[in-house]
């Protein structure tokens, strides 16, 4: 009897849960539809209207609704105070302009990876995203989480105008999914240093750091002036730190293991080799091996926890290595670091797809109204205020001018520990007239041009992105072998002669050699395209 | 026609007397099955090619293809390895440790002593990993950890920890222990607290010294207990403590080897690869493996002691 009882009672808790499932999804769906439903209607409705709008070549024809307008914005972990303020400003103008109103979405750079998927399937809004970072494009785009905008952009002459030539990195499957974040996409990597201390101990700059011998006659004066630091810090293994191979290979998109194969700048064909069996790799591990026995680097940088930047910050090191562009500068870095840094650039400028799109902004694929996104997208492209806004809040709060000048300071009692705005990484923008920070010169706005499309080199590959569907498998296992031992080799920790055919071993027996296949193949297709 | 009123009787006379337990049930039925049956659904995802926008059923099917890359390369026997042997020691060693420091604790007289004790042994349970992980490298550092320093001062050349990996089996063993092992023997201890005073005091007038009355009194006593521990832990042996292995050794390539288990090794591919597919493969496998195993330890006390077996 009691069985029984016990028997009814779980069938009875079993139906009602069963039924509350039912009903959630129910629910769900119809709302959901309702959604979409309503995401198309009003894209219909919205069209013509917008199309008008657009000839008339004024935002202010748009007498229709406001439409609210999630925007991502990636940070470090910590939202700007005054992050708000800066909204209502943006909302002042765009309101009355656009019609739209937007709402500054903060998400720390670790998760942005994550969060876009996950905001989509579970219902939740989110118009402009960031597709660059830790992610790019093609990637999103591929699992569906991004919305084609070729259309948008080709019709749209300040975005078309704005991207030019660059805008070929933001394609996939022949879409445009993406504008590039950064007009002046060039970039070049570099070795900052702190400028105080090259002053104190007299130390003898070079004005480019390429050979082996340029750098150890560098370190080797540091190491003799008595200076309480070490050369530099090879980072915490995290690959886009501790590379010092600059950009002397294409990465053909996979920008932070190189697990796709790479192709040599100096080589005159279209042959994709594997990097981590070439010789510029064992030549690289090395030089850095050379600098870890003859203590130029910080021995343990690989387990301290500290990330490169803390390291500089810490005085623990002379100086490190990063990227170099309009949109990566010392101006970022000096205001993270709290130094005054100097700039010795150790490669060439160059323009590849994963420079373009490293800051680059899209549209999700759950947006319901992607004209009033690309509107707000053309302002940030066109209007030179609004970028400024955009970038650095509000004058005579966030920042100070002067006259007949682009660089801008903190107003008094302010400094970049106390800024109530700024610390995101990157608003998409046209970048090429915007202020800049102190210490930053004029000269540097006026160099900045040369970090442009047309000035700069750009790749021969710029627009080719590798569909990876056919090895993804292949692509999991090689990136856990790279996981394995590149950090170490790159930190100099491990002998190179002795671990790099080890590792070239394990990459071929994971499948790297049916990764480069595969690229190959496609990429010669695409080739075959471009004549 | 009057038996039959009366049974409906006697039966609406129980249906009465349940259905307080009915409705006190319910919420936590309704929990779980909202939180454990309905989710099961989403396995699904394991198969499929999955696409955000397409979303669960209007994703394409795939197949076997994401489980793939689990058993690419040698990778699959070494994390397989590891959390299995792992997890075996950390079974054997925390049960055993775990009813010690049961019986430590059950002797001490004082109250005050005794909740001093308890408190203090509970206390790294209560710390997060990646605290813990900065507790250990304060140790093991090369250049700033106490165990080096140490080392120096004696003359000594330091030891590389993050970049050698014979002494990580120890290492992490080590601090599962310490962390683990207060936990594990609360309920020991809640055991032990029941345990009839009667049985002590007829050992006693028996003559049994303290040893024997451990022997002969308590551990045959606490035997169910450990049994359900067991099987309870035997269930999850093809999860690994993710933080454990993940935090402490700083996520060191060259360690791989002797620390990489299922958990960290799919997070690190899903890291890079964010693909939802392949991370519910692994989550699946698992599950499957684990669901296997704890029916057959539970099939294997069945057979050895049926009414300790719980199922």
């Amino acid at each position: 009897m009691k069985k029984k009882w016990i028997a009814v009672l779980l069938a009875l808790g079993m139906t009602t849960g069963l039924l509350a499932g039912c009903g959630d999804s129910a629910t769900d769906k119809t709302d959901a539809g309702n959604q979409t439903e309503d995401g198309d209607s009003a894209g219909n409705t919205e069209t013509p209207k917008d199309d008008a709008a657009g000839s008339g070549d004024n935002g202010n024809a748009d007498s229709g609704e406001v439409y609210h307008m999630v925007m991502e914005i990636v940070n470090f972990g910590f939202d700007d105070p005054d992050i708000k303020m800066v909204q209502d400003k943006v909302n002042e103008r765009t309101i009355p302009e656009i019609g739209v109103e937007v709402e500054f979405l903060t998400v720390p750079i670790g998760e942005m990876g994550t969060k876009l998927g996950l905001m989509i399937s579970g219902g939740e809004q989110m118009d402009l995203v960031c597709t660059g970072l830790t992610t790019y494009p093609a990637k999103l785009a591929a699992e569906g989480s991004l919305m084609p905008i070729t259309e948008y952009v080709e019709n749209s002459e300040i975005l078309s105008k704005a991207t030019e030539g660059v805008i070929e990195a933001c394609k996939y499957k022949g879409e445009i999914y993406a504008v590039p974040g950064v007009t002046a996409a060039g970039i070049e990597t570099a070795f900052y240093y702190d400028k105080e201390l090259a002053e104190q101990y007299n130390i003898k700059l070079p004005d480019k750091l390429e050979t082996a011998e340029d750098w150890d006659a560098l370190f080797s004066q540091i190491k003799d002036s008595g200076m309480d630091a070490y050369g530099i810090s090879l980072g915490d293994g995290c690959k886009a730190e501790a590379t010092s191979t600059g950009y002397a290979f294409d990465c053909l998109g996979d920008k932070s293991f190189f697990s796709y194969g790479v192709i040599m700048n100096d080589d005159t064909t279209d042959t994709i080799v594997n990097l981590y069996s070439s010789d510029l790799y064992m030549e690289k591990c090395k030089m850095h091996r050379d600098w870890y026995e003859k203590g130029y680097c910080v021995p343990d940088s690989i387990s301290n926890g500290y990330t490169t930047t803390d390291s500089l910050k810490q005085g623990m090191v002379f100086g490190i290595l990063n990227n170099h562009g309009s949109g990566m500068n010392e101006g970022n870095l000096n205001r993270t670091t709290g130094k005054t840094l100097g700039v010795i650039p150790t490669s060439d400028i160059i323009i590849q797809s994963a420079n373009v799109t490293a800051m680059s902004y899209g549209i999700s694929a759950t947006c319901e109204n992607p004209e009033k996104a690309i509107k707000f997208l053309e302002l940030l492209y066109s209007d030179t205020d609004f970028i400024n806004l955009m970038n650095f809040g509000i004058e005579g709060v966030h920042y100070t001018t002067t006259e007949g000048s682009n660089v801008i300071g903190y107003p008094e009692g302010v400094d970049p520990s106390t800024c109530g705005y700024g610390n995101f990484l990157g608003i998409p923008c046209d970048n090429m007239n915007i202020y800049v920070r102190e210490p930053l010169t004029d000269e540097f706005t006026e160099t900045v041009s040369k970090f442009a499309f047309g000035n700069a080199k750009a790749s021969k590959y710029l627009g080719y992105t590798f569909d990876t569907t056919n090895v993804s498998t292949e692509i999991s296992a090689v990136t856990a072998i790279i996981n394995k031992y590149a950090p170490a080799l790159e930190c100099g920790i491990v002998d190179p002669e002795e671990m790099i055919p080890q590792f070239t071993a394990e990459l071929e027996a994971a499948g790297m050699d049916k990764i480069i296949e595969e690229n190959q193949k496609q990429l010669n297709d695409w080739l075959a395209t471009q004549n | 026609m009057q038996a039959k009123s009366a049974g409906r009787k006697k039966r609406n006379l129980q249906y009465r007397k349940w259905v307080p337990i009915i409705l006190m049930g319910l919420p936590g039925l309704i929990y779980l099955i909202i939180n454990n049956y309905v989710p099961l659904y989403g396995l699904i995802i394991a198969f499929k090619n999955y696409n955000y926008s397409l979303g669960i059923t209007g994703s394409e099917w795939c197949g076997f293809k994401n489980f793939e890359y689990l058993f690419k390369n040698d990778a699959a026997w070494i994390i397989t390895r590891n959390t299995l042997a792992y997890n075996i020691a950390f079974i054997i060693l925390k049960i055993i440790l775990g009813i010690a420091v049961a019986i430590f604790l059950n002797e001490v007289r004082s109250k005050r002593s005794k909740k001093f004790y308890q408190t203090v042994i509970l206390l790294p349970y209560l710390m997060s990993m990646v605290v813990v992980s900065y507790l250990a490298y304060a140790f093991l550092g090369d250049r700033t950890g106490l165990i080096n320093s140490l080392l120096n001062a004696l003359g000594k050349p330091s030891i590389t920890f993050y970049m050698s990996k014979q002494y990580w089996p120890f290492i992490l063993t080590f601090v599962y222990l310490w962390r683990q092992v207060g936990y594990g023997s609360i309920l020991f201890l809640a055991t032990l607290v029941g345990i009839d005073d009667t049985y002590y005091e007829a050992a006693e007038l028996d003559g049994a010294s303290k040893w024997k009355q451990i022997h002969y009194v308590t551990l045959p006593l606490l035997k169910p207990t450990t049994i359900m521990v067991a099987t309870m832990s035997v269930g999850n042996i093809f999860r690994s403590d993710f933080g454990l292995f993940y935090q402490i050794p700083r996520n060191q390539g060259l360690l791989y080897n002797v620390t990489d288990t299922i958990d960290t090794y799919v997070f690190r591919a899903l890291l890079q690869d964010g693909n939802i597919g392949l991370s519910s493969a692994a989550a699946f496998y698992q599950s499957i493996v684990c669901f296997v195993t704890i029916i057959i330890f539970n099939y294997v006390i069945r057979k050895s002691s049926s009414e300790d077996a719980l199922f």
